[in-house]
């Protein structure tokens, strides 16, 4: 653990470099600043990583994540598996809801860590029976207060539950991915298929090979992973972990007992690989933002000198931020250009992500209905349904990323189109007020470095996943897909009612005009679960528009709000310092000086601190 | 009435005559069907298959290692020498060089290319491999696809043609999709009318299941329970068994000198002893203990953690002290007793039958590849097969008990227990009725016509399919003939 306490060093004095720009905020009556800081900080100090626990069935997952988070949450059993997603994050009590899906209905209920296992274990709910979408656990952990949220994932391969295409689902949403294979065997090929598959989605991956403990030739089978890894062109080094010495060592505060459980590797990893990027993302993003909010506190301090030392040029100073401040006022309301522009770009998105979600649905159906002819077996049946659950899968997924996408592209747009209105606002002021618009916005872009034409959906999906909404993403995504297809796609197709009607019957046995009746039922059944599918989504889908949205104006519309105070307040303070007496002016002149070093003086750090927490 | 392998052997001589232009492949037919029944073990990678087949047979014939290491399909075979040699794809046989190295078989396969090889064939003089004749195949699911291949060609899945094994041993860790597929496979291709009376499940390496607690074995004997009573698995393989391969291997093959070592061992001071206990690793650390690290090292490749920490318990506590009281614990916790029970009770009195259908289903095949050349011929062995495979009615009891274990044909708890105890091979009447042993001819007459009676009423209703109906006429037809010999 003491690797994760080290990582948090170099990020501190940036924090503290921040903390001071937001107390002379404070100080000069703009709390809307100061909050805005005290907020990028709190994101610096816990940024909300997802790290998914994927692998197997019965490899260990659910044991590592509690070796990691060194409690007893999730729920462990030699026999029965995980069958459903548990998120485990950070809180301040302990708190444990279940969101499932009844028939129609979707629920939210209250459970306890004790009785985790009736929702999440294959012992107290088979199969998923019960519909569980994701169970958000909140435990008070100090591993957790660190800025990872960890999600354990029902195991592939097991019969009863868990299913490739439903956990390849979510891990766009990722920060990262822990790959858990135990020491008791080589890779097999299905889980190098997986590894490969999940690297597509998720670039940062762990692999955790697990229970070294039980397993004599653990370092022979980490050789041969490592081999098979190379051979494939997979850049992983296996991590040999034994949870259960971990455990061991947390009960009896054993720290050889620590070392030799193989998790300080793991936590370094973590740290280096999970936490520090997002902390750099975030310590960059809140040096951004103090720089622009000194800019703005300094702005309405200068405009205000210049006016007490040169009162003639007051009256100029305080018509020119006036009228600043008009445009911006204007800028606010909803018949600004860029408030436009995202409605026409929302109403483009879902117009795009519509028609490629339907069309996709209608070749999957029409691909189905033509397998269907060519069914022989039982068995193919089964096969069948597998295939549908992972093409509807992927289609929700890709119909998800595009809307997230589209929420960043429309995002930039908005920048740049501020930053043309804003050029003209510069042109409007020439007084010196000392003014970098550009700078309030740079910061905003999700991806500082990333030009336009980096939009390939790779880099989107990193700007995404550095996103601070990467929690809320994530869990859109969870809500998303259970509750109209998660639940379905995580189910055995047996269940699904496919499998129904063509359940152990060799075609080839039976009554060709039997067959013939089957076939059309197997497709009345795939056309209800597209359909199934389509409304579910559908509502979804609009639902994450609006967000979308709402989201991107709210934010535009409280930065420009802020901007906008600014220069009334300059204009005013301006108009002010006119009307001031001599010795009230001197005095107020040595005020505002003091004010200006005082700033000058909390953003000199910035820059360096930044260049530590960057190195 | 002759029984069922005798009626195919018989078939075979006469198909001899229908078909003289495939004398020989008949010839290959006929000598399988009187051979040692068949046994494979299959498995995915890693699964322990090599292990299990050295517990079976009581030596370390089969090469095991941490890492994927049966290539080939190899068949041990009960013989009057010691012998092994490879079957190359052109059919010629290359005789493999081999010692012994502590215990263990090695081959020499250097310079053999393992896809010019179809099989390796160890002939091994054993007691074990009289009634049966044991082949190890690569594990599915294997990185290398070849070796998979390898297994699947052999058990002949996907290929229309019958299987070179009459019976599997299906091993597995938990039960993972890809074993449901392939047990599924299995059953499809290997035999003309499907059946899992032919195929066991061993959960094996079943000490690791329960992370080598002392408690592990239990753990795994009620995993193993409730994979018997899983709908899915039911349909695969009628029974499942929890079994630590590596114990039981060991168990028949420790060494007075490994027993030395153990004893040494146990004599470590305790709180030593638990955190050598603890893992792998600190039970190899070198200041522990006064045995070499070596020797350690040997001692948990051949008991495992699992192993280790039940025979240092057996030892302290002073229930154990030889290396025959030790093999005793060793044997006794492995679960290998009752995978024999299952293959000496399950597997072999099927034998018979299963070999005979064998013998019709390489006929049939026989008879498929008669078809281009001599299309009057094929027909009348076509016919000749049909005529006796209808007039045997273990085929129709084995038909039938698949199909009310596999689930297909659904009957109350009563009836499926009616069915499993009519049709056990090689039982009684009075099993078979589920009466006293030792009843009189009239009990057994009685019972026999009342159970007639009732699986005719139960054929008569209206609503069953077409499967129900022949369950149950089989049904009536094998009380039939029990009240016949009861006459």
């Amino acid at each position: 653990m003491t690797s994760l306490a080290e990582a948090d060093a170099p990020f501190r004095p940036v924090a503290d470099a921040v903390l001071a720009v937001a107390a002379v905020a404070s100080e000069l009556g703009r709390d809307d600043l100061a909050g805005r800081l005290r907020i990028a900080v709190a994101r610096l100090t816990r940024p909300t990583t997802i790290v998914c626990v994927v692998g197997e069935f019965k490899q260990g997952k659910s044991s590592l994540v509690n070796a990691i988070v060194g409690e007893s949450i999730c729920p462990v059993d030699d026999d029965l598996a995980t069958s459903a997603l548990t998120l485990l994050r950070y809180g301040d009590e302990r708190r444990v809801e279940v969101r499932r899906t009844v028939g129609q209905e979707s629920l939210v209920e209250s459970s306890s860590v004790e009785d985790l296992g009736d929702w999440v274990s294959e012992a107290g709910n088979p199969g998923n029976a019960k519909g569980v979408e994701r169970v958000d656990v909140a435990v008070p952990n100090s591993l957790l207060a660190k800025g990872i949220a960890f999600v354990d994932t029902p195991g592939m391969g097991s019969l009863g539950a868990g299913h490739a295409a439903a956990t390849l689902a979510f891990l766009p949403f990722a920060d990262a991915l822990v790959f858990v294979s135990d020491a008791s065997a080589e890779l097999s090929a299905p889980e190098l298929e997986f590894l490969q598959r999940a690297r597509e989605l998720c670039p940062t991956v762990l692999f955790a090979l697990t229970k070294t403990d039980l397993h004599a030739s653990w370092r022979r089978v980490a050789d041969l992973n490592a081999g098979h890894l190379s051979h494939a062109d997979v850049e992983l080094v296996p991590l040999p972990v034994s949870s259960q010495l971990r455990t061991l060592a947390v009960a009896r505060s054993d720290e050889t007992l620590n070392r030799s459980s193989g998790f300080p590797a793991l936590y370094g990893e973590l740290s280096g690989r999970v936490l520090r990027p997002a902390k750099q993302l975030a310590a960059r993003r809140a040096v951004d933002e103090a720089q622009a909010g000194a800019t703005q506190l300094e702005t309405t301090l200068r405009s205000e000198l210049s006016a007490l030392t040169d009162p003639e040029a007051a009256a100029q100073t305080a018509s020119q931020a006036a009228a600043v401040a008009a445009r911006l006022e204007h800028l606010r309301g909803p018949g600004a250009r860029w408030s436009v522009l995202v409605g026409d770009r929302v109403v483009d998105l879902t117009n795009d992500v519509t028609f490629v979600f339907r069309g996709r649905m209608r070749q999957i159906t029409r691909d189905l209905e033509t397998e269907i002819e060519n069914l022989k077996t039982g068995k193919d049946w089964d096969e069948l349904a597998r295939s549908l659950q992972t093409q509807v899968a992927e289609a929700v997924t890709t119909a998800f990323t595009a809307i997230a996408a589209g929420a960043q592209s429309t995002r930039e747009d908005v920048v740049d189109l501020l930053a043309e209105e804003t050029l003209v606002l510069n042109a409007v002021e020439q007084t010196g007020l000392p003014f970098d618009v550009q700078s309030l916005w740079s910061g905003h872009s999700l991806d500082p470095q990333g030009s336009k034409a980096g939009r390939a959906l790779g880099t989107t999906l990193s700007g995404l996943r550095g996103a601070q909404s990467g929690i809320i993403m994530f869990g859109m995504m969870a809500r998303f897909l259970p509750a109209g297809v998660g639940a379905l796609l995580m189910t055995n197709p047996v269940t699904l009612g496919l499998g129904v009607a063509f359940g152990g019957m060799q075609i080839r046995d039976a009554q060709s005009r039997k067959v013939a009746q089957r076939r059309q039922q197997a497709r009345a059944h795939v056309r209800q679960f597209v359909d199934d599918v389509q409304f579910e989504v559908g509502n979804a889908m609009s639902e994450a528009l609006r967000a979308v949205q709402r989201s991107i104006r709210d934010e535009f519309t409280d930065r420009v709000g802020e901007l906008q105070r600014t220069y009334a307040d300059a204009s005013r303070q301006a108009t002010e310092a006119a009307t001031r007496g001599a010795d009230d002016a001197a005095r107020r002149t040595a005020e505002v000086t003091a004010s200006l070093d005082a700033i000058a003086a909390a953003r000199a750090p910035l820059a360096a601190a930044l260049a530590g927490a960057s190195a | 009435m002759s029984t069922a392998l005798e009626q195919a052997l018989d078939l075979c001589d006469r198909a001899v005559s229908l078909a003289p232009s495939r004398a020989t492949e008949i010839g290959v037919v006929r000598q399988r069907a009187q051979g040692p029944l068949r046994v494979a073990l299959a498995g995915r990678v890693k699964a322990g298959k090599s292990t299990l087949l050295n517990a079976l047979v009581g030596e370390r014939l089969a090469a095991t290692d941490a890492g994927e290491c049966t290539r080939i399909v190899t068949w041990f075979q009960d013989g009057s020498g010691y012998d092994v040699q490879a079957l190359l794809s052109d059919g010629s046989r290359v005789a493999i060089p081999f010692r012994r190295v502590d215990g263990a078989l090695q081959l020499q396969l250097d310079g053999l290319d393992a896809d010019q090889v179809t099989r390796l064939e160890v002939t091994w003089p054993s007691a074990r491999l009289r009634s049966i004749t044991l082949i190890d195949t690569p594990g599915l699911a294997s990185l290398d696809d070849r070796n998979s291949l390898r297994t699947r060609e052999f058990l002949a899945m996907g290929e229309d043609r019958p299987a070179d094994a009459d019976a599997v041993i299906y091993l597995m860790r938990h039960l993972h999709r890809a074993d449901a597929e392939f047990l599924g496979a299995f059953l499809d291709r290997s035999v003309s009318a499907s059946s899992p009376v032919n195929a066991v499940a061993v959960l094996a390496r079943a000490d690791e299941i329960g992370a080598c607690r002392l408690d592990a074995m239990t753990s795994a004997a009620r995993i193993a329970s409730r994979y018997q009573a899983d709908p899915v698995l039911r349909s695969l393989c009628t029974h499942v068994t929890a079994m630590a391969g590596l114990l039981a291997e060991t168990g028949l093959t420790l060494r007075e000198d490994e027993a030395n070592a153990l004893r040494t061992l146990a004599q470590t001071p305790s709180a030593e002893l638990d955190a050598m206990l603890l893992s792998v690793d600190a039970f190899c650390e070198p200041a522990s203990s006064e045995l070499t690290v070596e020797m350690r090292r040997a001692l948990l490749e051949r008991l495992g953690l699992y192993g280790l920490r039940l025979v240092v318990q057996e030892l302290v506590a002073a229930r154990a002290g030889t290396a025959t009281e030790l093999s005793r614990v060793l044997l006794a916790a492995s679960g290998l007793d009752a995978l024999r029970a299952l293959i000496d009770g399950h597997f072999l009195p099927r034998a018979q039958t299963l070999k005979a259908r064998s013998a019709l289903a390489a006929l049939r095949d026989v008879a498929r590849s008669l078809a281009a050349d001599d299309p009057a011929g094929a027909r009348a062995l076509d016919a000749e097969i049909e005529r006796v495979e209808a007039a045997i009615p273990d085929f129709a009891e084995l038909r039938t008990t698949h199909l009310v274990l596999s689930g297909a044909v659904i009957l109350s708890a009563a009836e499926t227990a009616e069915v499993e105890l009519a049709c056990t091979p090689g039982a009684t009447d009075s099993t078979r009725l589920g009466i006293d042993e030792g009843s009189t001819a009239e009990v057994r007459r009685q019972a026999a016509l009342l159970a007639v009676g009732r699986w005719r009423t139960r054929a008569s209703d209206p609503l069953n399919d077409s499967a129900t109906n022949e369950v149950c006429e089989t049904m009536a037809r094998t009380f039939e003939g029990i009240y016949a010999a009861a006459v």
